[in-house]
């Protein structure tokens, strides 16, 4: 029965019977562009691939007094007047390190700010941070330990800057500061700074 | 064939409305993210204070507690003894009997110091002996003369580098003579010793 139907019957029938064989096809090529663009776009969306890979959108300019800090940056956080300069640290050092937020967008962001230190032996630098000269972290008369330090999910409206000043102080602490001090080779104490931004997504459109 | 047309056609619109939903909330999903790193290396100022003992040896004292040097003052023997009385050989006392020691001090850190010095002199046995910085005045105290209370010391800098001369005298403070008191510790049995304890407190001039 099916055979019958396949068969033309006609050459008028012939022809149309190809034409719309054509025009399907067409149709066919047509769905399965539309489809894999759309598979592209989707990619692209979510940021899985595409010609701009996620990772590398700037989002937001982060900068010292002296310049650009974008990745692995030697900052100068603890240049100490008292050692004419030098990044050198003893019990009860203090200093202050400013940097600025700029969001480069035309979107609204949030980003996170984190801190983690690394030495030999331990070494009490405690910090206060000031976000546009209001204290985020620690205040006039106290300071914070690093693991209270860290800042998260600060909103930067589109073309906004921010300005941090971390403040660090050496509380003394006199076992732990003679056994670092005492020590024949050279004692360090390291500071990193993280800057993560994301684009600003409000509440309820997740 | 009208109803497989329909299937086909219908799958088709399916898939399509799930790709547009699908752009649409896409977005929801996707995070642009960017991320700025530095870090920053300061270095430990040293803490080291020396102290210079009677033997030349530096000895850093740069502690939490008091560091405390003690020895012998009989191990300092000059054998510079007076004419008046039989040279001894450096190791045998008698009155008349000197020496000296010296204390120096040494601020090789990198930071500021203060120090103070105590000294306490340990003699049983009441041997006589006098003190003095310049040999001209004499104390039957070390403390009177040695005792510092805290004194800044700059960095790198050396200070109270003090030779302290020690005898033993023949007569007391109203010049009488010592000869029967001095007869007793001759013959006693018990060789008299005499310990100085140096007592140096250093600590971190704030900044």
């Amino acid at each position: 029965m099916k055979k019958e139907e396949n068969i033309p019957y006609t050459i008028d029938d012939y022809v149309k019977r190809q034409k719309k064989d054509k025009n399907d096809k067409i149709l066919l090529i047509v769905v399965i562009v539309i489809l894999i663009i759309m598979l592209i776009l989707l990619g692209y969306r979510v940021g899985k691939i595409g010609l701009l890979p996620s990772d590398n959108v700037k989002l937001i300019k982060v900068k010292d007094n002296d310049g650009l800090i974008a990745e692995e940056t030697e900052l100068n956080i603890f240049n100490n007047t008292l050692f004419s300069g030098q990044k050198k640290i003893a019990p009860k050092s203090k200093g202050s390190y400013k940097f600025c937020v700029e969001n480069v967008t035309r979107k609204d962001i949030t980003y996170d700010i984190k801190f983690l230190d690394e030495m030999k032996f331990p070494i009490n630098v405690k910090y206060r941070l000031k976000l546009n000269n209001v204290y985020v972290r620690g205040n006039e008369n106290e300071y914070v330990g690093i693991e209270d330090l860290n800042v998260e999910k600060i909103v930067a409206i589109q073309d906004s800057n921010n300005i941090f000043t971390l403040d660090w102080y050496w509380v003394d602490d006199n076992l732990n500061d003679t056994l670092v001090g005492s020590q024949e080779d050279d004692e360090y104490y390291k500071l990193n700074l993280q800057i993560e931004a994301e684009e600003y997504v409000k509440v309820g459109e997740d | 064939m009208k109803s497989e047309n329909t299937i086909v056609k219908f799958a088709i619109f399916i898939l399509f409305f799930t790709m547009v939903a699908l752009i649409l909330v896409s977005g929801t999903y996707a995070r642009y993210v960017s991320t700025s790193y530095g870090s920053d290396t300061a270095t430990v100022a040293k803490w080291v204070f020396n102290v210079t003992d009677k033997n030349g040896n530096k000895v850093n004292v740069a502690g939490t507690t008091a560091k405390e040097l003690e020895f012998d003052i009989f191990s300092t023997l000059s054998g510079d003894t007076s004419d008046s009385i039989k040279k001894v050989d450096g190791s045998l006392i008698a009155p008349g009997t000197t020496g000296s020691f010296t204390v120096a001090l040494e601020n090789a850190s990198e930071v500021k110091a203060e120090f103070k010095t105590k000294y306490e002199v340990t003699n049983a046995s009441n041997v006589p002996l006098e003190y003095s910085l310049d040999k001209q005045s004499w104390s039957s105290s070390i403390a009177d003369i040695c005792d510092s209370d805290f004194t800044e010391i700059g960095i790198g800098a050396t200070a109270n580098t003090k030779t302290i001369y020690w005898r033993w005298a023949f007569t007391d403070d109203t010049d009488a003579n010592r000869d029967s008191s001095d007869t007793a510790l001759a013959v006693n049995t018990t060789l008299p010793t005499v310990t100085v304890k140096a007592t140096i407190d250093v600590q971190q001039v704030d900044q």
